[in-house]
């Protein structure tokens, strides 16, 4: 930023700060005291072995696994969506828009749906292969998005200057092209990392049993053998990994990172070499196999036995077996729409006045923006074994209370809901609020006609992807549902676990309705998605 | 001066046209530079004048006509074989490079041994007033400096034709008459023949040689003042 403009901003951060402190706290105290909570119960709960757990060698057997299959997942997903980037952000191409909504979708879609989807899609289900394929078919979206938002405004005529000077396309690329995008790659290679460290539903469904991931260990160990602190210390284990992974990340992009690369120029031009080509093509085989597992869904979801026909969709919508005493499984989407809502409701109210006060605490936003961002890394395994441990442990019982459940989606969606706000709140001109105060407008008035519109798109951004994320949740959930009110994602698990196909196509069926669901509330975000900043 | 290519030497565009997004920026484009000639480029902004010498260094295709050096037709040859120089409005120094590095980007790919490619670039800065800034990072660089970097580094490779797109504009008005002086004693001395690109009429009769002007669509002779 230019002295003149960092003079401008100062001016607001007094009044700023004052106003950031009660949203802030509350948003650290909700995220920090489930965590907090594991800490304390890890270390001192008496009952099992806590430090058992540390020095047994199968903890470090999981854990080098857990990071092995992260990083090679990782390093896949961002070899594949550099050339897809590069043709859906830096080429001119009929349908561009749309192979780049598609290629985005996997990673909206609930961990538990596109575990089961490639259950029924890969042959070779239940090995490590099938955690990767599954990791970088939900990833490869993201780093696309992440690296392709960077690179859609890198000045084009760095490489004409390059080009001109002599260097050859590889050179170019090499010397000029690749060290400016560094940083964005890195970002994107650190969010990929984070999220298959800490991925749990896939690994669930499609995961060699012999082999756990922590976050499978920790389900594992606090549900099924209810070795509470064994469980707790080993996500404290993965806490650690997961902060100084993010510290890390936060470094290197401070240290790379320059606003002077960010143009106005356009950037995007008609494909001329058979690179350019040759990129389109890549990226139009990307979607088709990004699209496959959602295909094996639907098909899977309307085939009985050898015959196609709703029998399964029925079978979700059936009432309830007083014999078995089985919960009906359309009970499940009541129970998930009804989560799903007050979870958004604590997430947007919590996120939206959080991301307020960190826009207007400009001056020291580095610390803040890293602290703020940190729960996005932080596990929802985590989050939901420490609110169960708070519940059981804290000064209020809340064992068993429904409550529960909405308050670990909320956590698990705040977040992004501060993601998707607070680039939005940040990209307005602080001079247009300087405008209209000079034109009479009071602080209060100023921020509503300037900020107000903005922040209330943003909002309502937000917002859906707080629902789609809410309605998809498992990490958490899992933890924290009751047995007779199981939300969807849960549900599918449960009948995933039972022998017979209609059980597995009540699975499928279920699955095909949470993704539509999902899919039209992510559309109505994207139709009201302010054209800049934003970027989730 | 003619605006049909009559001598061979130096670079010849025949007949040019140019298309932004299905319209037509410049069409029937023919004028020639001989070296050490320095033509000046006159006309009002998205007139074509940027995308004309985008063309010329080859970094945007023509979408008709020639580009002929010295009789060799150029017009498919790729930008990095040109040996045409570049410089825009904004300096566009590499932020991952320092001020050598930079200025000595070009020079790679003559396979100089080290030692030349730093007594060059010495030389460089030397030519541009900016003896001592080798190490510099170019975030530390003033405008002025940027584009005096900027400059060096385009002539490095000792370029057969410099291009030079608004390279003052947006410089204030002391130091851009100071760098304009020192541009056209610069390329005087070493010979460049150069397209200088500007919207300022004083400018463009400061700096160069002949003048042309971007007017409906083409270009045409300006007589000198």
């Amino acid at each position: 930023m230019d002295p003149d403009r960092a003079a401008l901003t100062r001016t607001h951060s007094r009044s700023g700060a004052i106003l950031a402190i009660a949203p802030l706290a509350v948003v650290a105290l909700l995220v920090g005291v489930p965590l907090i909570t594991l800490v304390i119960i890890g270390a001192s709960l008496a009952d099992g072995d806590p430090g058992g757990v540390l020095v047994s060698g199968s903890t470090w057997r999981i854990l080098g696994y857990t990071v092995a299959q992260a990083t090679i997942s990782t390093v896949l997903s961002i070899l594949l969506a550099l050339p897809a980037a590069y043709a859906l952000q830096r080429l001119r191409w009929p349908g561009r828009r749309t192979w780049l909504a598609m290629v985005t979708l996997p990673f909206v879609l609930p961990t538990v749906v596109v575990g089961l989807a490639f259950r029924e899609l890969l042959p070779f289900a239940g090995t490590t292969a099938a955690i990767i394929v599954a990791h970088v078919f939900f990833n490869v979206g993201l780093a696309t998005r992440v690296i392709g938002g960077i690179w859609a405004q890198l000045d084009p005529r760095f490489a004409d200057v390059a080009m001109s000077l002599g260097a050859g396309p590889m050179r170019t690329f090499t010397t000029v092209t690749w060290p400016l995008l560094r940083p964005a790659v890195l970002a994107a290679a650190a969010l990929v990392f984070l999220f298959t460290f800490t991925s749990f539903g896939v690994v669930l469904i499609v995961g060699d049993p012999a082999w756990p991931t922590i976050e499978v260990e920790i389900y594992r160990l606090a549900v099924q053998n209810l070795d509470l602190s064994a469980a707790a210390t080993l996500a404290i284990v993965q806490l650690v990994i997961v902060v100084i992974a993010l510290a890390w990340s936060a470094t290197l992009q401070r240290r790379t990172t320059s606003e002077r690369i960010v143009t106005e120029v356009p950037t995007r031009h008609r494909p001329r070499s058979v690179v350019d080509y040759a990129t389109i093509a890549f990226t139009a085989l990307l979607v088709i196999a990004v699209s496959l597992p959602l295909l094996t869904l639907v098909i899977g979801s309307i085939r009985v036995g050898d015959r196609f026909g709703w029998d399964f969709y029925v079978e979700v919508f059936a009432p309830s077996d007083l014999t078995t005493r089985a919960t009906p499984a359309w009970e499940a989407l009541g129970t998930s729409a009804r989560y799903a809502l007050i979870a958004t409701a604590i997430s947007v109210t919590l996120g939206m006045l959080g991301a307020i006060a960190v826009a207007a605490l400009r001056r020291s936003a580095t610390w803040v923006d890293t602290a703020i961002t940190a729960p996005l890394g932080v596990s929802a395994v985590s989050l939901g074994l420490g609110l169960l441990l708070f519940s059981i442990y804290g000064p209020v019982d809340l064992r068993g209370s429904w409550l529960l459940v909405p308050l670990g989606q909320a956590l698990v969606a705040m977040p992004i809901v501060i993601r998707v706000v607070l680039p939005v709140l940040r990209s307005i001109d602080p001079r247009l609020r300087d405008v209209a105060a000079t034109l009479g407008a009071g602080p209060l008035r100023s921020w509503i006609t300037v900020d107000g519109p903005l922040a209330l798109r943003a909002g309502a951004v937000a917002a859906a992807l707080a629902a789609a994320v809410s309605l998809g949740e498992f990490g958490a959930t899992a933890f924290l549902v009751r047995a007779d009110t199981p939300t969807v994602p849960v549900q599918i698990v449960r009948l995933l676990g039972r022998p017979g196909e209609t059980n597995l196509g009540q699975a499928l069926a279920l699955s095909v309705i949470l993704v539509i669901v999902t899919a039209l509330i992510i559309t109505l975000a994207e139709r009201v998605r302010p054209a800049r900043g934003g970027g989730w | 001066m003619s605006l049909q290519p009559t001598a061979d030497e130096g670079l010849n565009i025949v007949d040019a046209r140019i298309d932004y997004e299905e319209r037509t920026l410049l069409d029937h484009v023919s004028f020639t530079v001989t070296p050490p000639q320095i033509i000046a480029l006159l006309g009002p902004s998205g007139s074509g004048k940027s995308s004309l010498l985008r063309c010329i260094a080859g970094v945007q295709r023509l979408d008709a006509g020639r580009l002929l050096w010295d009789g060799v037709d150029i017009t498919d040859v790729p930008a990095h074989r040109r040996d045409i120089g570049l410089v825009f409005q904004d300096p566009l120094l590499f932020p991952h490079l320092d001020v050598t590095a930079n200025i000595a980007f070009g020079l790679r790919r003559h396979g100089l041994p080290r030692a030349e490619i730093a007594d060059r670039v010495d030389r460089l800065l030397g030519m541009i007033g900016l003896t001592g800034l080798a190490r510099r990072r170019i975030a530390t660089l003033s405008g002025g400096e940027a584009q005096r970097v900027a400059l060096a580094r385009a002539l490095a490779p000792q370029p057969r034709l410099l291009l030079l797109d608004e390279p003052f504009a947006a410089l204030d008005r002391d130091l851009r008459e100071r760098l304009v002086t020192d541009v056209r004693a610069l390329l005087h001395n070493l010979g460049t023949p150069a397209i200088h690109v500007t919207h300022d009429r004083d400018e463009a009769a400061h700096i160069a040689d002949t003048v042309l002007t971007v007017m409906d669509s083409s270009v045409h002779p300006v007589s000198r003042p």
